[in-house]
C-alpha cells in the first residue's frame, strides 16, 4: 500500500491515494474468494443445473469487477494528470508574480485541468473498450441475476419477465398483421 | 392505433411547457400537440416539430423567455409538436420503422389532412432530426422545407465521443439485460462526457445564483428536464446504435426501414442544417455532411456559436435562431414550388463544405 498521500514528503504525489490501492485489493480478494469457492470438479447430483448456474454468476461478477477495476485506473490517471496541470499552472503563476488565485478560481482550475485531462483520456481506444467491456460484463450479469430470480419465481408459479416479453412480441406481431390488413383494407376500399 | 384516439383538449399541462397547445392526436404513447397561434398567420405551411425520443421536447418551450416555440409562434408559424410519451415494458418491441413510417407519418398525415395539403414543413431535432432525415428519404412527396438542428447524420467522425464509446457496445445483450434501456442509464451517459463539469461544477456554480429566485428557478426546470428522461423502447434503441452509431448506415446510405433503403440523395426539398459551433453531444462535424448527403440543391447551413442546450435555450438563439428559421421558411414558400410540382433536379451527392452561413440555394 501506497501511504505518501498527505504526508508532505517531498515530491509525494497528493492524487496517488490510498483509495484506488484498497480498491483493488478489495476486488482482488473477491475475485479470488470467488475463484476458491468455484467448485473443482463439474457440479453432479440433483442440484447441479443450480450449482451451475451460482459458478456462472460468480464467473460474471468477477468478470465485471475486473474491468470496473481497470476503468478505476483510467480515472486514476485523469486525476494524476489533472494534478499535474494545476501544479504547472500554479508554478507558473507564483513565478510572475501574480497573487494566489482565490479558492473558487482554484477550483474552476481544478475542473478546467480535470475536464481537459478527461478529454485526452477519455477519447483513448483504451478507455472507450474498457467502458464498453464493463457496461457489456454488467449486461451480462443482469441476465444471469434474472434468469435465476426468474427460477425461483416459477418455484412459486409467479410470472416473469421473459413470459411477459413473449405475450408483448406476439402481440406487437399481431399489432402489425391488423394494421397491414387495415392498410390493404383501406386500399381496396378508396 | 384508430381506437386509441382522443377528443382534442386544450391547455398547458403542469411543468410540460410553458405556451398554450391542443391535443389533436393521440394513438398509444403518441400525442401530437398544436400549438396556439400568438401572431398573425405567417405565409408559411405547417411545421412539425419531431423531437428526440431521448429526453421530453418541453425543452422546445422550458419558460417564457426560453422558449424556441413561443419564439416561433411569435413569428406566425402554425405549430404541430410530436410527443413521443414515455415507453413500457409493451413497447419493448418497437422499432425505428414503426417510430418513422407509422408514428412520424401519422402525426404528418394529419396534419395535412388537417389542413388539406400534399405536404408540409419538418423540423427534426437532434435524434428526432436524424428521423426526420429517414422520413423526409422514404416519403420526399410529403415534406415541403426541412428543417434540421443539431443533428447527427455522420456517426463516425473522429470528434464524435458518444460513438466512440458505442462502437464495441454489445447493444444486444444491453437491451436483452434491460428491456427498455432506462433513461437514466443514457442520461449518465451524456453527463460522463463532461463529468467534473456536468456533475460537480454546475452544482457548486448553484451557489451563486442560490439568493436568485428567479434563477434558482431557471435552474431547477432546467434541472428537471434533464432528468426527466423516458426510457428507450429496446429494439429502436438496438438499431439506432448498431445501424448509427456502430455501421453509421444513414451516411453509407445502406440504411434499410421497413423494407425500403433510407436514400438521403432523395430528399430535394430545401434544407435548412443549424448546427452549435460548440456542441459536444453532435458535434458540428457529425451535421455539415448533410450537404453533400441529401439531393435537394437548395441547402442552407446555419452556424450558431452555442452547445448543445444552448440551441434550446441561450439568449444568442432565442434572438436569431427563431427569425432565421420563419425567414428561411417564409423565402422558400415564395420560391419553391411543393414537392407535388418538384422534380428531382439532382442525383449525385454535392461536395461537402461548410461557410459560417452558407447557402447553395437555387430556388
Amino acid at each position: 500500500m501506497n501511504s505518501r498521500a498527505g504526508t508532505g514528503q517531498p515530491g509525494a504525489n497528493p492524487w496517488d491515494f490510498d483509495g484506488l490501492e484498497a480498491l483493488e485489493c478489495w476486488t482482488q480478494s473477491i475475485r479470488d474468494a470467488l475463484a476458491a469457492a468455484t467448485p473443482p470438479l463439474p457440479p453432479l447430483g440433483p442440484a447441479r443445473e443450480h450449482q451451475e448456474a451460482a459458478a456462472r454468476l460468480q464467473q460474471l461478477l468477477a468478470e465485471y469487477l475486473q474491468h470496473q477495476s481497470t476503468l478505476a485506473r483510467h480515472w486514476a490517471s485523469v486525476q494524476q494528470e489533472a494534478s499535474t496541470m494545476v501544479q504547472q499552472q500554479l508554478t507558473a503563476t507564483t513565478a510572475s508574480g501574480d497573487p494566489p488565485p482565490t479558492p473558487r478560481a482554484l477550483y474552476d482550475l481544478w475542473i478546467d485541468c480535470a475536464e481537459t485531462a478527461f478529454g485526452r483520456v477519455a477519447r483513448s481506444a483504451s478507455y472507450a473498450g474498457t467502458q464498453a467491456a464493463m457496461v457489456n460484463a454488467f449486461a451480462k450479469l443482469r441476465i444471469e441475476q434474472r434468469r435465476q430470480l426468474e427460477v425461483a419465481a416459477r418455484q412459486f408459479d409467479l410470472p416473469t419477465r421473459a413470459e411477459l416479453d413473449g405475450i408483448h412480441a406476439r402481440l406487437d406481431t399481431l399489432t402489425k398483421e391488423l394494421r397491414s390488413l387495415r392498410q390493404r383494407l383501406d386500399a381496396g376500399s378508396s | 392505433m384508430r381506437d386509441d384516439r382522443e377528443a382534442p383538449r386544450a391547455g398547458v399541462p403542469h411543468g410540460e411547457g410553458c405556451s398554450a397547445r391542443e391535443l389533436v392526436l393521440r394513438d398509444g404513447k403518441l400525442t401530437l400537440w398544436r400549438y396556439a397561434p400568438l401572431a398573425k398567420p405567417a405565409r408559411a405551411a405547417p411545421v412539425l416539430i419531431c423531437y428526440a425520443l431521448v429526453n421530453r421536447p418541453w425543452m422546445m418551450d422550458l419558460q417564457p423567455d426560453r422558449s424556441l416555440i413561443r419564439r416561433l409562434l411569435e413569428r406566425g408559424l402554425d405549430l404541430y409538436l410530436v410527443d413521443w410519451g414515455y415507453p413500457d415494458g409493451s413497447d419493448r418491441f418497437t422499432d425505428l420503422d414503426d417510430y418513422v413510417n407509422r408514428q412520424l407519418d401519422r402525426c404528418m398525415q394529419h396534419v395535412l389532412e388537417a389542413h388539406g395539403l400534399r405536404s408540409a414543413n419538418l423540423l427534426g431535432v437532434c435524434q428526432g432530426g436524424t428521423l426526420s432525415l429517414c422520413y423526409a428519404a422514404l416519403h420526399p412527396e410529403r415534406v415541403r422545407n426541412l428543417v434540421t438542428m443539431v443533428t447527427p447524420v455522420d456517426f463516425h467522425t473522429p470528434d464524435n465521443l458518444l460513438s466512440l464509446w458505442a462502437r464495441d457496445l454489445d447493444v444486444d445483450t444491453l437491451v436483452q439485460a434491460f428491456g427498455n434501456v432506462p433513461g437514466e442509464l443514457l442520461n449518465l451517459a451524456f453527463l460522463s462526457l463532461m463529468p467534473f463539469r456536468l456533475l460537480h461544477q454546475k452544482y457548486v456554480e448553484l451557489a451563486d445564483v442560490a439568493g436568485d429566485p428567479a434563477q434558482l428557478e431557471n435552474f431547477l426546470r432546467m434541472e428537471k428536464w434533464i432528468f426527466d428522461s423516458p426510457d428507450q423502447a429496446g429494439a429502436a434503441f438496438a438499431q439506432f446504435i448498431k445501424w448509427l452509431f456502430q455501421q453509421n448506415r444513414l451516411a453509407t446510405g445502406s440504411l434499410e426501414l421497413g423494407g425500403r433503403t433510407v436514400e438521403l440523395r432523395r430528399i430535394v426539398a430545401p434544407v435548412l442544417n443549424v448546427i452549435g459551433l460548440r456542441d459536444h453531444l453532435v458535434p458540428p462535424s457529425a451535421s455539415t455532411p448533410l450537404k453533400g448527403l441529401v439531393g435537394s440543391r437548395d441547402y442552407t447551413l446555419l452556424e450558431m456559436d452555442v452547445g448543445h442546450i444552448g440551441m434550446y435555450v441561450s439568449g444568442r438563439s432565442q434572438t436569431q435562431l427563431p427569425e432565421a428559421i420563419a425567414a428561411w421558411l417564409e423565402t422558400r414558400e415564395r420560391t419553391t414550388p411543393p414537392p407535388s410540382a418538384r422534380r428531382r433536379t439532382r442525383s449525385k451527392p454535392s461536395k461537402r463544405g461548410s461557410a459560417r452561413k452558407s447557402t447553395s440555394a437555387t430556388g
